[in-house]
């Protein structure tokens, strides 16, 4: 495509675009929102270039967009639209269109949104994650607790947001009990670059329901490499899709 | 701080990173780092404080919890405190609709500040963590996480805020979800008694914008209002050719708020479809060097 940023420029120029999931299926489709915040807050540099790039699950390339936004310019797009069917990776660049000076050893960072809309008039929300990052980085340890009741919906969303060719994910997860104790831990699947995996807890752990017992809730932990902060979900039978960063 | 709903089930949680420890190499370099930036005073007021908690805990890794209770409108209800403390690794959950009937409190909405015995005072001076609060209504569980503050927030001891401006751009008027925004009047200061008087500006895709007041916040107090609370009826016309959507930009002069963002359906604010806090987008500027 003509007149494409390729994403590794974006990264260059120290505009790297910020990772959420993305997933159009039968199920759930993505609506991603921003809003030319140059406009308010740099009056004399008001125009800026929206870029997104998206990625199938495996990391590889599935589409780039486009739009310039002016004074007040705002966008909320429907993912499904442009790649139909691709979950995955989607990657944001917010970049004032007048050259800036960036603070020495600084990067820009952008500001989105994601809404997913699912069965049933369902809608969830995220801000936008981590930069896409051109190395390698470590992932300290994240945990969040889940509803047991809902333990057989539940699930974790990890993106991995490093681009470099070797750069794919690697890392572990452990179930704990509330107190800290830790019922299981595995190795997680790699995930390539760009690229992005839903698991559901029971498909990570089967045995997660003997484990967790009477308990009303239960942890989930995820470290390792590359990973961006994962995201837990639950996906209910009727087509509801509840999905949260971490 | 934090909103319940009355009738919807609320439930607070908090993990403790198994990395977490009160005091490191690096939280003692940048609390000699951050004390040279100050004056001799301010020092005093920020150390003292703090090396005083940590002598008093015994530098315990272990941390412990406790909830002020608020109406929506700040005035204070209860305090309810964890009999237990929490060592890193171990989650603290709390279903809050269980505890205010425990505590005799009627059926209602209120605003719960979670105090945490101890923060990171290092970085962006917050909790090792994100807090999580999950609604769960008949068919829909929203959840949001976010840190909580360690620093002073809307204390008068300290330089004013610049203001508040927060962007929603995921604004939706249709027939079946009408979007509300929150904001919370926070303050550091038990004493705060400043009310909160923001501007909300609803622009569309071709630039077309409405003006409305979102109306007073009480000091320590949280307010919610729809898109056509502020705009009445007429904001259905009004994004029609552009899908029902928008973006807000809301304004407050002098003091800094806390802000999320609600879907719902089209039911006069019944059901709570999906919540997210916003983010500061002048904090993504910070890498532009500006004159």
């Amino acid at each position: 495509m003509s007149g494409e940023l390729q994403i590794d420029d974006a990264v260059a120029r120290g505009y790297p675009p910020a990772v959420l999931y993305l997933r159009n299926d039968e199920i759930v489709t993505t609506e991603v929102c921003a809003f030319n915040y140059f406009s308010v807050f740099m009056k004399d540099n008001p125009e800026a270039d929206a870029h997104i790039w998206f990625f199938d699950g495996a990391g590889r390339p599935a589409g780039y967009f486009h739009r310039e936004l002016g004074v007040n310019g705002q966008l909320q797009l429907q993912t499904s639209e442009l790649c139909p069917r691709v979950s995955g990776t989607v990657a944001m660049s917010l970049i004032p269109k007048q050259e800036t000076k960036l603070r020495p050893g600084r990067k820009v960072t952008t500001g989105y949104y994601a809404q997913y809309f699912s069965q049933h008039g369902a809608i969830t929300l995220s801000h936008e994650r981590e930069p896409v990052s051109a190395v390698s980085f470590p992932t300290t340890a994240w945990v969040q607790t889940y509803l047991t009741r809902f333990l057989e919906e539940s699930g974790v969303v990890l993106v991995n947001s490093c681009m470099a060719a070797n750069g794919s994910s690697v890392g572990t997860a452990r179930l704990l009990a509330v107190d800290g104790r830790a019922l299981g831990e595995l190795a997680l699947p790699e995930i390539p670059p760009m690229g992005a995996v839903s698991i559901a807890t029971t498909t990570l752990f089967p045995d997660a329901k003997r484990l967790i017992g009477q308990a009303e809730s239960f942890a989930l932990e995820f470290k390792g490499t590359n990973i961006a902060s994962p995201f837990s979900y639950y996906e209910f039978a009727n087509g509801k899709f509840s999905l949260h960063h971490f | 701080m934090f909103p319940t709903f009355a009738g919807v089930e609320s439930r607070m949680g908090f993990s403790i990173p198994v990395w977490y420890r009160p005091v490191d190499r690096k939280y003692l370099r940048s609390l000699v780092a951050g004390s040279l930036r100050k004056n001799f005073r301010e020092v005093l007021k920020d150390l003292l404080p703090e090396l005083g908690s940590l002598i008093a805990s015994g530098v315990s890794k272990k941390l412990r919890f406790k909830l002020h209770i608020l109406s929506r409108d700040g005035d204070y209800r209860t305090t309810y405190e964890f009999p237990d403390s929490f060592a890193p690794g171990a989650s603290v959950e709390i279903e809050l609709s269980d505890l205010f009937e425990r505590l005799k409190l009627p059926q209602d909405d209120y605003l719960v500040i979670i105090v945490m015995s101890r923060g990171r005072m290092d970085g962006y001076r917050s909790s090792p963590g994100s807090y999580s609060m999950t609604y769960v209504d008949q068919d829909n569980v929203a959840i949001y996480r976010t840190g909580a503050f360690a620093r002073p927030l809307n204390e008068g001891r300290l330089k004013a805020h610049v203001g508040f401006t927060g962007i929603n751009p995921k604004i939706i008027a249709t027939k079946d979800i009408v979007s509300s925004l929150m904001l919370i009047n926070h303050s550091s200061d038990p004493e705060y008694a400043y009310t909160a008087r923001p501007v909300l500006k609803l622009i569309r895709g071709d630039g077309e914008q409405l003006t409305g007041d979102f109306g007073e916040i009480p000091p320590l107090g949280a307010r919610e209002v729809s898109v056509v609370d502020v705009f009445g009826n007429a904001v259905f016309d009004f994004l029609k050719p552009f899908g029902g959507r928008g973006t807000t930009v809301t304004t407050c002069t002098g003091m800094t708020l806390a802000s999320l963002h609600l879907q719902r359906t089209n039911d006069n604010r019944r059901t709570l479809l999906g919540i997210e806090h916003s983010r500061p987008a002048h904090m993504n500027l910070s890498g532009i060097l500006q004159h």
